[in-house]
């Protein structure tokens, strides 16, 4: 579904961000994607998308090769929560917000109603319809920008630290809507025990560079390699020695 | 609460007014801007000194800020740092154009004095027309308007882009003077020294912002085509609508009424 093979990229040149990373991962899995701050997670997520362009190798996204062909068609597929909700809401209201997405994928107006009061339902977060997207907190918004994302009804979901900001009652919200949700899923976050609960397996990048891949039971219990990477063991493993 | 904030309030609030309902917020957004640009085009053809003539054009405006609610003292009010501008245009005419029209008591009334009120007045009433169309259309549903008229879509996604980028910009601002006056207690404003830095650092941000924005608008498939504004198609009372203020234009540009007005009292 995903696929990352020997990819490159920079930001600046002589300044690579990421080096020769290669993973993939399958129709129907969820996958954390962890690593200290800088390490380069947001950058995977939008080399995904298209939205800045690899130096070198080859990524695959819906089965479908990321270049400006078909970067349309892999749009459509991909829902992303992005690490700023400032920069992914831009209508007035975050009704109309949430009517953006669907309406440009030529759903009908009821559709798109019908799926918008589902993804606010889900949520719990129908008081905030019809607010103006800056007139409300910042945990509000992004549990808006996931709001957003749901009613889109991606085939992939991407969420770049979907659980920063919010109040244990949203967060918690957030992880079942994770858990409930079909399909292909890759969760940046440094709430490791949030992967835990979400994520059966976890790639772990340092420094551009993926230095762990495997079940997230046996990822997230290994102390050594957490602390080597700045990470912490998440509570719920933190009786082991 | 700084300036910029009050500023950005503004903005958002005219989407408020644009969320209204009336008869006026209700028309077809393609015939609205029609009938703005006919009101606008006719308000620019009088002559330099037909400030007789203009008066009456102030009628049709402000009968449709009646009917769709939003009273004319707003436009004033949002609109006072353009305001002086507008006002500023005919500023030197009486200074070039010193020619006597008539005397009113002690007081001599030159040419340049009359072109310079009928600039005035021009430039208020198109403030007032552009202003009821945003208040009444919203941007969306404007750029949904163009786009059925055939404008090319770089040219509308511009115009909304520049919109939009007017409140990320106004944010920046409002973030930056926040951040810096919590680090510099006591000053007033920004001290000039870090007029330079700042403003690099506002068109970075913004800059910045501002490609984030359109890049989360392309993620959620924006092409363009403006589906979500919701066009509906034109109806008969839209097209009344536009031949009662063609109508209306055409009546104040051709009949001297102010005239005959005043020649029924004397
Ligand atoms: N727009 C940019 N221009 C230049 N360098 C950038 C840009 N964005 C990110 N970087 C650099 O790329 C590297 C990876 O950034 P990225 O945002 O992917 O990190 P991250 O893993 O998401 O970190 P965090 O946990 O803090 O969100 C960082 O060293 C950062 O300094
Ligand atoms: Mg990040």
């Amino acid at each position: 579904m995903i696929e990352f093979a020997h990819v490159s990229c920079a930001y600046e040149k002589d300044r690579p961000v990421l080096r020769d990373v290669s993973f993939s991962v399958q129709e129907g899995e969820t996958v954390g994607l962890i690593g200290c701050n800088g390490a380069g997670k947001s950058t995977v997520m939008k080399l995904l998308l298209g939205l800045l362009p690899c130096s070198d190798g080859k990524i695959t996204a819906a089965g479908l090769p990321v270049d400006k062909a078909h970067l349309a068609e892999i749009r459509a597929k991909i829902g992303v929560v992005l690490q700023d909700p400032e920069t992914q809401m831009f209508m007035p209201t975050v009704y109309e917000d949430m009517l953006f997405g669907p309406m440009n994928y030529g759903l009908s107006r009821e559709e798109a109603d019908r799926r918008i009061d589902a993804a606010l339902e889900q949520l719990q977060i129908g008081h905030l319809k019809h607010r103006h997207n800056h007139r409300i907190s910042g945990g509000e918004k992004r549990m808006a920008a996931i709001a957003v994302i749901l009613a889109m009804q991606p085939d992939i979901l991407l969420m770049d630290e979907p659980t920063a900001a919010l109040d244990p009652y949203n967060r918690r919200k957030v992880i079942e809507v994770i858990r409930n949700l079909p399909g292909t899923k890759m969760i940046t976050s440094h709430d490791l025990d949030m992967i835990c609960e979400t994520c059966e397996r976890v790639i772990l990048l340092c420094d551009g560079a993926v230095c762990a891949d495997g079940p997230a039971e046996q990822v997230l219990r290994d102390r050594e390699l957490l602390e080597a990477h700045r990470l912490e063991l998440p509570l719920r493993y933190a009786h082991i020695r | 609460m700084n300036r910029m904030d009050t500023a950005l309030r503004e903005l958002a609030g005219m989407d408020d007014l644009a969320a209204l309902s009336s008869g006026i917020h209700d028309l077809h957004p393609g015939v609205k801007l029609l009938a703005a640009i006919i009101y606008i085009a006719t308000v620019a053809s009088f002559g330099k000194y037909d400030l007789s003539g203009l008066l009456p054009m102030v009628l049709w405006p402000v009968l449709l800020y009646q009917l769709s609610g939003i009273p004319v003292s707003l436009c004033f009010r949002r609109l006072r740092f353009v305001l002086p501008l507008v006002l500023a245009v005919g500023i030197w005419n009486p200074f070039m154009d010193r020619q006597p029209l008539l005397r009113i008591g002690m007081m001599t009334v030159t040419a340049g004095m009359l072109s310079m009120c009928t600039l005035m007045l021009k430039g208020v009433l198109c403030l007032l027309a552009s202003f009821l169309l945003m208040a009444t259309t919203g941007i969306d549903r404007l750029c949904a308007a163009l786009r059925a008229m055939h404008v090319p879509e770089y040219a509308v996604t511009l115009l909304l882009l520049t919109y939009r980028y007017i409140a990320v910009m106004l944010r920046e601002v409002s973030v930056m003077t926040d951040a810096y006056s919590l680090r510099a207690p006591g000053e007033k404003g920004i001290r000039f020294r870090a007029w330079g830095s700042f403003l690099g650092q506002l068109l970075l941000r913004s800059m910045d912002r501002a490609q984030a924005l359109y890049d989360s608008m392309l993620v959620r498939g924006y092409r363009g085509e403006f589906y979500y504004a919701g066009t509906r198609p034109v109806q008969g009372r839209d097209l009344l609508f536009l031949a009662l203020s063609a109508a209306a234009c055409m009546f104040f540009r051709f009949v001297p009424a102010a005239q005959i007005l005043g020649s029924l009292f004397i």
